[in-house]
């Protein structure tokens, strides 16, 4: 099924007749118009030569300056004396009817409803200059009061006056898109003609840089992103300092998942420190990083501006909300209505929100209770869709999504989800006593083979661990493409993480999704089930940097090597002071403030609860569990299981990383980044080696150069020296394996074998590591130990047979038989081609473990497919008289067979 | 003297060979020789669906590797050619095994497939991605042999039990293939049972048929 994504980009044919006109009455502030120095100074964000130029202006009585002096005062936040100018300006002169509009804009701002709308009706005095942009406003008011219909209904009459129209000035313009914009929540086509709207506006008048923010800001909302930054650096090219710009490429930013975000809102708050819509921007991103208090107190920064935002309303009840005061959210909500009764953005916004925090079925309360206030909150369906998915209940999010697709068919979000519901109808699933598993048909039994057994073993562990025991059955689904899993964590392609735990589902990469060998698909599944405790046990209160130390902690406990381990980037990050520290490590993963940083903070979060355990025991780790149930904030939770505050425990973090990484860190002082050392020759990095014999970075870099130039016995000096100083370090390209590389090369069997297990010890994510170890043990009849290697193996890559093939070898050999039989069903999950040989071994795994009824089948299966296979033949005949040996008779059979 | 049947078979056999040819185009954009080269009793495989697959193909390496490998040995491995375990190899099997280990090494180095073999042998110029024995495209390429003949013993040998067990042999054969083809129409078990029977009696002629040929 497809589904045509709407795009909203050039303008097409609109519904509406486009007379694109230039002002007839000599509107201030118009480009018609004589230029002069303060209104030049305030297009350009010269803001406090435009207030200076201009109210001198004002005071010598010219009308146009007062109402840009009025704009420039605004623009900065100062309300109070935006407002003073222009009452006193009006005082003076009562006629001044240009005035009466952005005196009711600073109202507005400033949350005085009533006196605002009584200064809007003064403007929209008919064939006034501002009657239009104030009739706009009176609707906009109307709509913030819950009043949809009379807002409609004055919204349409935009449409007929346009029409109608010989020609509409800039300012005309601008309103006319605005009101068709807020139209297009029922009729999406009219976004179209709001797009066209905003162009004749911008081509009316160039210099009338709010309507070109209105219009990156629609091109925001629909999803556009590129255009919308492009419209808003067209803006700031003109006036850098334009707040609403400023915090549209913040916004921009955001949608891109960039970092940017939160510097760009700040410049726009340095502008503006009163924009209550930058304001909001931002305490919303305290809010996913889970910072309450900053949140709380830019909020009431808000509202100390604007009492009655409706957008600052509903974030200070998601905050509150969020800090579990539930009497204050409460009167909160109260508080709302009593604004307007009918606002479904709170409960989008509080559905959002508790969504990023990953309490998942009161955000499905909060977007239902969005639809069931307005049914055109397509916002709200789409959440109610997200959220069923996440809860697993597909059919009701398909049913969901559908709606909001209908509703907002520019909604690249929900348009993904749908799409990757539709993928998901293709998986296969199967099932295990606690758990269900999806995934594409061509892998679900492959994978089931592995995952199963190991998601029940992760399932009894951290139940004894914890004592707890979540919902069964958990829902497991393992996406063979990337793209579909971003989707299905963000709806959003283009998020680098591996897995992600919503709880009772459970959503991960195949690890045929990426490279082979690139992540340890085993211990993803074990962090992701570990998480689902972890929500379970806290009511998903745990905050995102511990539950993720914590899952990272875990996997190190389940296996020997897996789970983070120290890298030399790492280490460099701590001793530049690069890593979050622990007190606001939640930012590391929610606004990491580089790439890497992402990763960094999985680390350190697992180092966290090194600590703790060290210091404090494994109960400490359940202890916080149970404080962050209890709705204490990190600082309170570590003061009540820890005896310590953040700022304490962080300098007590930083002392332990020094004395456990003493050695390499004492090693990297010299670290320099792979284009740094990129174009330097194998002469000039062993000279650098020469001089610095004490540092990691130029022993390792030396030592890999010569080891690509074959100089085996220089590569192994520097290489080893290298191991001497890190032996901690045992990523892709660590001493380690390049050592056992040049002592296979040797035929030094046992020093590459010392390499591979050390190496593989710390990283078990080492895919070549493995099948060198196992292939090193196999070739000295250490069978069991191969098999181990290989098994290993299985659980970062498992879709190569020979892999398998020789596993089901060294298994039957040993008598291993569930593990011969298990590699056996993974040939043939694999679909190889001679499909009768593997279902042939198959059978002579199961005749081998003794059990002759599925040998039997399996062997039928063989000769089926090739009846002349002799092998196969003799296998079933052996079956038969193995079967009437243990008593258990033949097949039923005719002896004699009618000739045909 | 009369020829024995089985000389007069040896003779059609070879008769057919003659009249039967296979053109194997390994190279990148050899597409275009289907249309060119198809005609009756010619099998024509190409390593490309057109001309227009212009990129080092993969696919002859694979060819060459089912035929090096021989047949009847390891699934998964380049021995695992013959899947019908006949002891040679079908240009349909080698086609078969070449095709799917080309997808299987794309997928796993996360490459787009950019070549697709294809094999026309029902002489209308048009090659088929994933051809069948059981007609269109494919029937003929099973049926022509790219390895050793598997050895016609009977027609060598003056044992009447030997060449009744083989007559015997042949005929079971045929009737799993029979029954295999209407196995969508039985019920389950009933496959199952009759499936087995024909098998348990092919192994044991099979068996016998052995055994009495290792007798002097």
């Amino acid at each position: 099924m497809s589904r045509a994504i709407k795009a909203i980009r050039a303008i097409e044919q609109a519904a509406i007749v486009v007379i694109a006109g230039t002002a007839g009455a000599a509107v201030a502030g118009t480009a018609q118009e004589r230029p002069d120095a303060g209104a030049e100074a305030l297009r350009r964000g010269r803001y406090e030569e435009a207030i200076r130029l201009l109210g001198a202006g004002a005071d010598r009585g010219e009308e146009r300056a007062a109402r840009l002096v009025g704009r420039a005062l605004t623009a900065v936040g100062r309300h109070a004396d935006a407002e003073q100018r222009l009452r006193s300006y009006l005082a003076a002169h009562p006629n001044a009817r240009v005035l009466w509009l952005p005196l009711g804009d600073v109202l507005r701002e400033r949350g005085r409803l009533a006196d605002a709308e009584q200064a809007y009706v003064r403007a929209a005095a008919p064939r006034g200059p501002d009657s239009l942009a104030a009739a706009l406003r009176l609707a906009e008011l109307k709509d913030h009061r819950g009043d949809w219909t009379g807002a409609r209904g004055d919204y349409r009459r935009f449409i007929t006056t346009y029409n109608a129209a010989a020609r509409l000035s800039s300012e005309d313009l601008t309103a006319v898109a605005r009101a068709v914009r807020h139209l297009g929540r029922e009729d999406p086509q009219l976004f179209k003609d709001a797009l066209r709207a905003y162009d004749e506006a911008v081509r009316a008048d160039s210099g009338n840089l709010d309507a070109r923010v209105e219009q990156g800001d629609l091109f925001l909302d629909k999803y556009n992103g590129t255009e919308a930054r492009a419209t808003y650096a067209a803006v700031l090219k003109i006036n850098p300092n334009h707040p609403g710009a400023l915090l549209g490429q913040a916004r921009a930013a955001q949608f891109e998942g960039s970092p940017e975000a939160l510097p760009l809102a700040r410049k726009s708050l340095e502008i503006n420190p009163h924009y209550v819509p930058a304001l909001v921007f931002v305490a919303q991103l305290d809010l996913e990083r889970e910072a309450h208090d900053a949140a709380l107190k830019r909020v009431i920064t808000a509202l100390d501006v604007n009492p009655t935002s409706l957008e600052a309303l509903a974030l200070l009840a998601a905050t509150r909300l969020l800090q579990g005061d539930s009497s204050a959210f409460q009167e909160t909500v109260a508080r709302i209505r009593g604004v307007n009764p009918r606002y479904p953005s709170l409960y989008t916004t509080l559905a959002d929100l508790t969504g990023r925090t990953r309490r998942y079925r009161r955000a499905l309360e909060f977007a239902r209770q969005a639809v069931a206030l307005d049914s055109t909150s397509w916002r709200g369906h789409s959440l109610v869709g997200v959220n069923q998915l996440r809860l697993g209940q597909a059919a009701d999010a398909r049913k969901s999504l559908e709606t909001a697709f209908a509703g907002d068919p520019y909604d690249v979000w929900t348009k993904n989800t749908l799409d990757l519901l539709d993928n998901l109808d293709r998986f296969k699933s199967a099932g295990t006593a606690r758990f269900r598993f999806l995934a594409a048909s061509a892998e679900a039994d492959l994978l089931a083979l592995y995952a199963g057994p190991l998601a029940e073993e992760a399932y009894d562990s951290l139940a004894a661990r914890y004592q707890f025991r979540p919902g069964t059955p958990l829902r497991v689904e393992v996406y063979d493409r990337h793209a579909d899993f971003s989707v299905r964590t963000v709806g959003l392609v283009g998020l680098g993480a591996l897995g992600v735990s919503f709880g009772p589902v459970v959503a991960m990469d195949s690890p045929s999704a990426r490279e082979p060998g690139q992540f340890h698909w085993g211990a993803v599944l074990w962090h992701e089930i570990a998480h689902t405790f972890h929500l379970g046990l806290t009511d998903s209160r745990v905050p995102r940097w511990f539950t993720e130390g914590l899952a990272v902690f875990e996997e190190r406990r389940a296996r020997p090597g897996w789970g983070d381990h120290v890298t030399p980037e790492f280490l460099a990050a701590f001793l530049q002071l690069h890593l979050v520290p622990v007190s606001e490590l939640n930012r590391g993963f929610t606004n990491p403030d580089y790439p890497e940083q992402l990763r960094h903070s999985y680390y350190q979060a697992s180092l966290v609860c090194d600590l703790i355990v060290a210091e404090h025991g494994l109960g400490a780790l359940r202890a916080l569990l149970q404080a962050f149930r209890q709705g204490r904030s990190t600082a309170q939770a570590f003061q009540a299981v820890l005896g310590t505050d953040p700022e304490a425990f962080d300098r007590r973090f930083n002392a332990y990383v020094r004395e456990r990484f003493a050695k390499p860190i004492a090693a990297l002082r010299s670290w320099q980044s792979a284009d740094e050392r990129e174009h330097r020759s194998l002469e000039e990095l062993a000279r650098r080696a020469r001089r610095a014999p004490d540092e990691f970075d130029a022993q390792l870099v030396a030592g890999q150069a010569a080891f690509i130039a074959k100089q085996f016995e220089t590569a192994e000096s520097f290489l080893v020296r290298a191991k001497e100083l890190f032996p901690e370090y045992a990523g892709t390209d660590s001493p380690s394996w390049y050592l056992a590389q040049i002592y296979q090369h040797r035929g030094a069997r046992a020093r590459a074998l010392e390499e591979l297990e050390a190496l593989t010890s710390i990283n078990a994510g080492h895919y070549p590591a493995w099948l060198a170890l196992a292939a090193l043990r196999d070739s000295s009849s250490e069978k069991a130990g191969a098999a181990r290697a290989l098994e290993a193996a299985l659980y970062v890559y498992p879709f190569e047979i020979p892999v398998h093939v020789r596993l089901a070898e060294l298994a039957a050999d040993l008598g291993w038989w569930p593990t011969a039989i298990r590699e056996r069903r993974a040939v043939l999950a694999l679909a190889p081609v001679d499909r009768a040989e593997a279902q042939y071994q198959l059978a002579l795994a199961y005749f081998g473990a003794g059990k002759l009824d599925e040998a039997r089948s399996a062997v039928l299966r063989a000769l089926e497919a090739a009846p002349g296979f002799e092998r196969a033949q003799e296998l079933l005949l052996k079956i038969r008289e193995a079967r009437r040996d243990a008593g258990l008779g033949t097949s039923p059979q005719r002896v004699q067979r009618a000739q045909r | 003297m009369r020829p024995s049947w089985g000389t007069r078979r040896s003779a059609m056999s070879s008769l057919a060979r003659i009249l039967t040819r296979a053109e194997i185009r390994l190279a990148s954009a050899s597409g275009g020789f289907i249309p060119a080269l198809a005609g009756p009793g010619r099998i024509v495989v190409t390593a490309t669906r057109s001309g227009f697959e212009r990129n080092a193909t993969q696919f002859g390496e694979y060819f060459v590797q089912a035929l090096a490998g021989g047949a009847g040995k390891g699934a998964g491995s380049a021995e695992g050619a013959d899947t019908d375990k006949d002891g040679r190899l079908s240009v349909l099997e080698v086609f078969d095994y070449a095709r799917r280990e080309v997808a299987r090494a794309y997928e796993q180095e996360k490459r787009l497939l950019t070549e697709h073999a294809q094999l026309d042998d029902d002489g209308d110029g048009k090659g088929t991605l994933e051809p069948v024995a059981t007609g269109g495209d494919g029937a003929l390429a099973a049926t022509v042999f790219l390895t050793a003949e598997r050895t016609m013993a009977v027609a060598d040998t003056a044992d009447p039990e030997v060449r009744r067990l083989y007559a015997r042999r042949d005929s079971l054969e045929r009737l799993v293939v029979g029954l295999r083809g209407t196995r969508g129409s039985m019920r389950p078990e009933v496959y199952e049972r009759e499936l087995e029977e024909l098998l348990v009696e092919l192994a044991m002629t099979n068996r016998a048929l052995r055994e009495r040929e290792k007798q002097p």
